[in-house]
Order: C-alpha cells, then structure tokens, then sequence
C-alpha cells in the first residue's frame, strides 16, 4: 500500500483554474488551493483527512458525500459556525477552523468518549444524572462542552439579511436533472411560463452528460423559461408556494403548478467503524476527482449492493485510481455486470457478508467475510456505492403520500395533489431513457392541464440483501449527525419505542444538521428489519421546512410593509429636514436643530407635517351612537362646531388609542387616531359595524386622501389671519373647536387644537394642495419644526403619547381620566372591566417627573428605583430648553405617585433623585393654550 | 400553515392577506355580571373542530367576514359577509 504524501492533481477537474492558485489556513496551517476549488476539495488534495469530530463520540470524522449533505465536513469560515467545507467555495486568506474539539481536530481530548460509550446509551439524557438532582448541574456544562457543534460569535458581525422577493409563475421545476429538464422544456414548448430552478450552480444535475448538455442548450434559447441556479428550495407553503434561498435574495415562489424533479442522492452503507475518514460515497469520490482533480485516496475498494457500484468502480479505475476490489453483499450477478470488470482486473467478490473498516485515524484496511473466512484488504478509500435515497422532502411537504418503492428498495413520494407533479430519480426512476419520457410526458400533463399519466417503468429491483453484522465490536453509524449506532437503534426498539415518530424523537436519528438527508432510507429500513414490519407499515418521520439549512439573516429580511411617504416629503427633503422612521413613515426629526425649533415655536410661530395622523370621515343617523359606543367618553353630547379630545379601550379595558373627535354636523365627525394605529382602528369600527349591521354609519379612511399641517405658537394668529377670511380671533374661535372653511382658497377643516402646548390651529385639507399651502406658510418666515422638537414640546406640556407613554396593560384610570367613571353612557367598550378595576383600585399611575441640572437625561425606559427596588419606568424624558432640568413621564406604583415624592431613576448604573409633580412644566393651567 | 379563504368580495385568497378578528360569540350586555364578562374576555372556547370565526380582509377589501373554520384541518366551511347578507 502506498503511503505516499500526493499533494499534486491528477489532470481532471473542469472546475479549478491552475493558472491561479490561491490559499487559505485551516486551523492555523497554509493550505494551496486553486481558484474553483471548495475547502473540501482543496483539503483533499492536500491529504487532509480529519476535518471534523463527532457530535457525540468526538470520532474523527472526514469528507464523505462532498455535495453539501452530510454533517462531516461542518467547519468555522471567517467567524461564522457550521459551514458545509465540501460546497464553499475557496476565496483566497480564508480563515477555516475545524470545530468541535480541544485541542486540536487530530488530538482530541474528548475523544475518550468513544471508549466511554457505555456510559451515554441511547435516550441517556432520559435515564441518567437526573438523580441526585445537583448532579445534572455538575454534569451540565461539561455535556454543553463536549457535545455540539460550532460556537456562535456573539460578538461577530450582524448577519447579512437578505431581502425578501415574491415572484410569481405558472409552472415550477424543482431540480434540473434529466427528468426536471425535459419536463420543463416539454412544458414551456406547450407555452407556459416556466421557472426551473437548481440549488447547483449549473443546469444539468449532478450526472450532467450529453444528453443533459443538449436540453440545457434549449432551455438557455427558450424565452419563457426563466432560470434560478444556485437556489436551494428550502421549503413548500400551501397553497402553492415554494421558498428559494438564493445568494442575494429570499424568493417566494408563487406557483400555479410544481413539478417536483429533486431526483435521489447516495447514502452510505451501513457497516463496522463506516464514519472512518476514507470512507466515502462512491459519488463523492467521483466528484472530487472529475470536478477538481483532487485525489481522495489511491487505492480503493467499492462497497456496494447495487449495479450502480460496478459502473462507479470502472469511472474511478479510470480516473486513474488503483481499484483494489468490489465488494457486493448479492449472490447473483448477470455477466454483462462483471466482464467489464474482469477486462479491467478489478476482482469483484460477491455473497460477502459482513464488512469493517479498519484503521485509527483514517481507513488502513477492509476487513469482509466471505465465502466462511475473514479476508483483508489493504487501502486508503472506500466507497459506499449505490444506495438511494429520494429527496422527497418537498414533495412530502406539498402533500404527498409514499408508497415502497422496489427499485430503489425504500419509500417513495406518491398520491401527489393535483397541482403537484413527480417525475425523475425522485419516484425510483434510474434508467436515462426512462427519465427523459417521463419528465416530458409530466410536463406536458402539467402545462395541458391533462394529468393522464400512463407510464411504464422500467423494474430494475435489488434483490433485498444487505450487509449483515457478524462481529459487532465496533460502532456501524446509521445518523452521522447525531451518533447514533444500529446498536443504539435496536436497543431503542427493544425499549418499546417503535412507533417511527417516538423512535426518531428518542434516538435523535433524522434530528441533526443533515436532517435525515444521508439517514431516512437507513433508518426507516433498519427499523424495518428491527421491528419486522414493512417499511410502507412504518411511513416516514415528518419532513418540516428548512429542507436546506438557511441563515436567520435569510428569514430576517425586510418583508413587505411598505415605507409611507407624506405628501410634503419632498418639501421636506428641500429644506434638508433629517428623516427618520416613525411608526411605519419617513418623517423630518429636524429641520435645524430640535432644541432652537421648540424655542422658535414657544417665542414666535412654527409649522409641523401632521399629515401621518390617522383620519376617519365618519357620518350616519347613528353616528352619535358608534362614537359613544367605541369611545370611553361620551361623544354624542358634543357640540356641533366643536372638538374633543378621546380615548378609546379594548373590551378589556386597556387603552387602544387617543384622538381628537371633531363634530361637523349632527350626523357628521372628523376623527384623527395616532399615526401608527390607523389602519387597526379603521378594523376596528369596522369589526362593530359587521357586529351591528342595523346602524346607519358610513366609515371611510381619508388618511391619505387628507394632508394636515398644525400651526403653533405665540405669533400663529397673525400669520394665519393673513391668509383665510375666517374670523380666528379668540372669541370667534376658541380653543378645541372646528371649522370648515377657506385658506388660501383651498377648502379645509380647521381645529383649535393644541399637541405642543401653543396657540395653534391643526389643518386638514385635500392632499393635492399640501405643498401649496405648506409654501404659503413657510413663505412667511414660518419655522418648520419636526418630530423631536414636538416631542419635547408636548412632555413638556405633559400630554401623552399612546404606547410610548403607555402600554398593553395601561387603563385609561392610570392616565388620569377618573371622569369617565361618571360617565352617564349605560355602554361602552370596555366599561366593565374599567369599572371592575375601578373597583378594586389603580396600582400605577402616570406621572410628571423633574430631576436637577446636573443629572443626565435618563432614556425612554430607564428604571425607577425605590428602596432597593425597581418599581417602575421611565417612558419619555428629555431636557427641558428651560431651565435645563431633565423631565418627563414616569410609570410609577399608585402610593408613590404623590407631589413631592422622591425617587431614583437608574442611568448607567448610577442612581439619580428625581422628583414627583402631577401637573405639566410648562404653562399648567393652560392659559397660552387658550390665550 | 397556510390555507385559502374565500372572500364573499374578493374570491379565493390566500390567508397572509387577513388578519384574524376573534371567535364569533356574543358579546355580554352592561348588565351581565363580571363573572360573565370575565368569561367572555379571558376563557375562549379554542376547541378543535368547527368554529365560527371574525377575520379582516386587511390587504384587500378591508371588509369583515365571518368564517366557519374548522381549526384542526383548517378547512374553510363558509365564508359571509354579514352586511350582505343583512340585504
């Protein structure tokens, strides 16, 4: 056997460029790579065998399905855990790290757990170290240690968070194999729009041939088939839509039709010590050498039960690799099957029993019973070939049943839904012929709506034999991901668990990162044995999204709520306002500076966008009796001409939202909501409208139909009187009344209303003639001000905001509005529970708090102690433009909330005195309000 | 899950389009005692089955509906719009 270091290549590898080699460091040390080339590979190449250790056992572990599958291969990329080695692809100074180990991949300490299996059997978490109890807190953090997976960097940088796409199309190809190909290209040819998406780079599947070639070639001219590669679809939703990770983006799919064309991928063979590094998928080994020219041992022995091994053994002969032998567990083999083998002096034993791989830290030997004598045979790869495993997760998401399949000796999707379709290796096809016919007749039945499928498939069934277990020392590994043993797997039936769903969830078998993608086949059919019932009688486990693994950056994307925009935005932009978000609008934070815009509103005049607050055009005969019905206070009694301020509580008594309720006629109300609430209060009176379809109230939502302007400050009179005929003198219109009149010529509803705490008048007009009469404003030396200094403005007035002053819990009794529990309404919405709370008295109260000048400003949120103990919150602070004193709101306990009251409010660990006051800072009785 | 609702305006959408209202269930009146009120606020009936259901067409006709649904396989009954059928 030849130990000898093979750095070089052999000349395949369609997917490196030698001219330009690169390199990255694993685990400290340099390793040569070439551009095309994934970690994989390149670690390949470069002899390295151990990549990984074990979840459970901390075994060495090496590459074995190099196309993304198997948990072997998970290592550290540049900070971020869990990266599949075999499918990413090297970029140059790469820092890889292997994972879960100490100290190192190759001298594990915590390797010894192999020899301690005894003491970890299957379900051990289940019956062991439970009792005494403080022993699972000794033994805790050293499983949290020993067991796992790569470590999260709390400290690494935020995640990419793709954007989310909707797409939509009439027919779906998942998967551009044969079959997947020609059912896309029958489908478009009957034109249909047709998306066909891979989750590979390239068309053509992983047998990609001639055949593949010359479709692929059509499918590049068709116009109406739109190609997604590099996509893996992670997951299906009814009713038919299908979910793409791609690099870029998040795309869902909605499709009228899915023709599901996943094919079916190899998995390993289950025999003694099968996890050593060195043994490999025969498909893998492939891979390595005819994508990269990477060597994955030089002399090689095929372990199969399949024709597909004899095939796989005469590619890697001639790929330049030494065939020792081919080990087949069948009795009979048809002549055509070995001649070519024999040609090829490749000795091939049949009928062998038992198999062990024998060798430390990668494969030295295979140990094989056959013809009643032990035998050995030196080498340094063996491939597992021709087991099949269907990549049925998304068919059986979509809705589709499974029945045994012989040819591929396990369970195939079945039954689909009308709008689904299966074709390919998929559902046990393997001839190339056979794929072709039956992915065009799929697609044509999908496209014509004519889902008349009569297709004879060709029967290539194995015969059922399988690898038995002669001596069984050593550990045969059904899930990689998780450890478990076959031994495991028997011991976990003779414990009573034979239902598949209770097996699964006791053994952990299916649960680890591949989520069954190398295990399902082996496990259902172990189970079968195990149990002796047929794999149809045991079913499947159930297959949940992600099919693949996707990052949480791919689920966190920005969905698809809209940003709304004011119909002053570019006024605003003009004027070089600093935009900020603001319950789902872009609005100005400030135009100059919050602090001079609040001056220049108390001294002179200012003018802010209020047009995101929420408007509804109410009107109907029993209009009066809606309002009173939805608000705590009463409404109906209200003045036509005037205004009042409201608040309205769910049924449970816990404030919804405030406004003001302007009454324009006797069967007619202007409301305002804050901004983020509209569209939840429109459901809202909409919701006790359905319920009562007996009053006569139309509703409708003028938010966006309306802009609105407020005009505040000592000087607002003079420029306002300026532009409308409307007599706006005190007497004429006082405070908290309304108007439908001219300004400007433009018609408007105008309220004395007053947010900030100035004379001020809040305009509602048609949206078309926002930027006009914001001109008109602004033309006479009007300052604009934005949301911070209103924020300021109104804490300084006190005036509350809802669910920044308040929230979920808060009831209208803790915001000081006792008056409604006089109320003479027999009704309202939420009555009863205020009235019971009332009863049993408030615990917390809102309040007004003012600090010295030397304290820092507490944050929205800082906590307010008292004794030692935190007992309530701060919900808005700022400093005052005044006198400097930080104030604000307080959430306080019902006894503390006195004038006068000292407390402490925690700002940066520090704790600063702050004082209770139960009136507002700024102008109290409100006569500059009224003035 | 995801599944379809009919809307009597709009047809078959799919179920992100609404948002769900509450369990149909008559409301107490002001003279109900606070045990009843309690029971109707905090104890919902949310058995498996067939329930008849508020949902809002929030990103289409924003219009309430009343379903018939049954919660274990989510298969929409009936849908109504009660200001239709009060006409």
């Amino acid at each position: 056997m030849s130990k000898i270091m093979r750095t070089d290549r052999f000349p395949t590898g369609e997917l490196i460029d030698r001219l330009k080699p690169i390199e990255f460091t694993f685990d400290g040390k340099k390793v040569a790579a070439y551009e095309g080339d994934t970690l994989g590979s390149a670690l390949a190449a470069q002899n390295i065998k151990v990549l990984s250790r074990s979840f459970k056992y901390h075994r060495p572990r090496g590459l074995m399905c190099v196309s993304g599958k198997c948990p072997n291969c998970l290592v550290e990329v540049n900070g971020s855990p869990n990266i599949r080695a075999c499918i990413t692809t090297v970029e140059n100074k790469m820092n890889v790290k292997s994972q879960n180990r100490w100290p190192s991949v190759k001298y594990d300490v915590f390797s010894v757990i192999d020899k301690l299996h005894w003491l970890l059997p299957v379900g051990f978490y289940y019956k062991s170290f439970y009792k005494p109890r403080f022993i699972w807190n000794l033994v805790r953090p050293i499983f949290r240690k020993a067991g796992g997976l790569g470590r999260i960097n709390p400290k690494a940088k935020s995640i990419l968070e793709k954007p989310h796409k909707a797409v939509f199309t009439e027919i779906a190809v998942v998967g551009a194999g044969l079959s997947g190909l020609s059912a896309a290209l029958s489908a478009a040819e009957q034109g249909v729009e047709v998306t066909l998406i891979d989750q590979l780079e390239h068309l053509g599947g992983n047998n990609k041939d001639l055949l593949e070639e010359e479709l692929v070639r059509k499918i590049i001219a068709k116009k109406s088939i739109t190609i997604i590669t590099g996509a893996p679809v992670f997951g299906f939703y009814p009713p038919n839509l299908i979910t793409l990770d791609t690099a870029e983006e998040m795309i869902k799919l909605h499709c009228e039709k899915i023709i599901i064309a996943t094919g079916s991928h190899e998995v390993p063979i289950i025999f003694e010590s099968n996890d050593l590094p060195g043994v490999m998928l025969a498909s893998g080994a492939i891979k390595l050498l005819k994508l990269y020219g990477a060597i994955p041992g030089n002399d090689a022995v095929i372990i199969t039960e399949s024709n597909e091994g004899y095939s796989q053994a005469l590619e890697l002969k001639n790929y330049g690799l030494n065939v020792v032998a081919v080990l087949d567990s069948r009795t009979e083999i048809e002549p055509q099957l070995s001649k070519p083998l024999e040609q090829a002096e490749i000795p091939v034993f049949t009928d062998v029993k038992s198999i062990q791989a024998i060798g430390t830290d990668y494969i030295s030997s295979i140990k094989f019973y056959y013809a009643d004598n032990w035998r050995y045979l030196d080498c340094d790869l063996a491939c597992s070939s021709g087991r099949l495993q269907p990549a049925l997760q998304l068919a059986l998401q979509a809705g589709c049943s499974t029945e045994f399949n012989s040819n591929l000796n396990t369970l195939v999707p079945s039954e689909p839904p009308k709008q689904i379709f299966l074709t390919g290796g998929l559902i046990g096809i393997s001839d190339k012929n056979d794929s072709s016919n039956h992915g065009k007749t799929v697609g044509l039945a999908a496209a014509t709506n004519k889902p008349d499928l009569k297709f004879n498939i060709k029967d290539n069934s194995t015969n059922n034999t399988k690898f038995t277990n002669i001596c069984s020392k050593n550990k045969r590994f059904i899930c990689f991901c998780e450890d478990v043993t076959s031994k495991d797997l028997s011991q976990a039936i003779k414990e009573g668990f034979t239902d598949i769903q209770i097996l699964k969830r006791y053994s952990t078998i299916t649960m680890g990162p591949c989520q069954g993608k190398m295990c399902l086949t082996n496990f259902i059919r172990e189970s079968s044995i195990e149990t002796g019932s047929t794999q149809a009688e045991l079913g499947l486990t159930t297959l949940r999204p992600p099919v693949e693994p996707i990052t949480l950056g791919s689920l966190a994307g920005p969905g698809f709520i809209p940003i709304k925009r004011s119909p002053l935005h570019s006024k605003h932009l003009e004027l070089g306002a600093k935009m900020v978000e603001v319950g789902g609008w872009i609005r100005p934070y400030s135009y100059i500076e919050a602090l001079t815009e609040v001056s220049i509103v108390r001294n002179n005049v200012g003018i802010i966008d209020v047009s995101t607050l929420g408007k509804l055009d109410v009107r109907g005969s029993d209009a009066a009796r809606l309002l009173d019905f939805i608000y705590v206070n009463k409404m109906s009694n209200l003045k036509i001409g005037k205004v009042r301020y409201g608040v309205m509580c769910l049924e449970n008594g816990t404030i919804l939202d405030d406004g003001t309720v302007a009454r324009l006629s006797d069967d007619r109300f202007f409301i305002t909501t804050t901004t983020t609430n509209i569209e939840m209060i429109e459901s809202w009176f909409k919701w006790w409208l359905a319920s009562d379809t007996n009053l006569d109230v139309a509703l409708v939502n003028i938010t966006s139909e309306h802009a609105a302007i407020n005009i505040a400050g000592p000087n607002t009179r003079n420029i306002l009187q300026g532009l409308t005929t409307t007599d706006i003198s005190a007497n004429k219109f006082p405070y908290m009344t309304v108007k439908e009149s001219f300004i400007v010529d433009i018609p408007a509803i105008i309220m004395r209303i007053g947010f900030v705490g100035e004379i001020g008048w809040e305009i509602h007009f048609p949206s078309i003639y926002a930027e006009h009469l914001w001109d008109e404003l602004y033309n006479r030396n009007v300052q604009a001000f934005g949301v911070e200094a209103q924020r300021i403005l109104r804490l300084e007035k006190g005036h509350v905001i809802i669910n920044q002053d308040t929230d979920s819990l808060t009831n209208p009794l803790e915001i000081g509005l006792d008056h409604i529990i006089g109320s003479t309404k027999s009704d309202y919405v939420g009555k009863n529970q205020i009235h019971q709370q009332y009863n049993r008295g408030i615990k917390r109260k809102l309040v007004s708090f003012t600090m010295h000048e030397k304290s820092p400003t507490p944050q929205d949120g800082s906590a307010i102690i008292h004794r030692g103990d935190p007992i309530g919150r701060v919900t808005s602070a700022r400093r005052s433009p005044v006198n400097q004193k930080p104030f604000g709101l307080a959430i306080l306990p019902y006894n503390l909330s006195i004038k006068g009251q000292e407390v402490f409010i925690l700002i940066n660990e520090d704790l600063y005195p702050a004082k209770v006051s139960l009136e507002s800072i700024y102008d109290p009785n409100g006569t500059r309000l009224r003035a | 899950m995801s599944f379809n609702i009919s809307c009597p305006t709009c047809g078959d959408r799919q179920v992100e389009e609404f948002q769900y209202g509450s369990e149909q269930e008559p409301r107490p009146s002001h003279e109900s005692s606070d045990t009843e009120w309690n029971l109707y606020l905090y104890s919902k009936n949310n058995t498996p089955g067939k329930e008849s259901e508020w949902w809002y067409h929030q990103y289409g006709c924003k219009r309430w509906i009343l379903l018939i649904r049954d919660t274990s396989s989510n298969q929409v009954q009936s849908s109504i719009d009660p200001f239709m059928e009060a006409n």
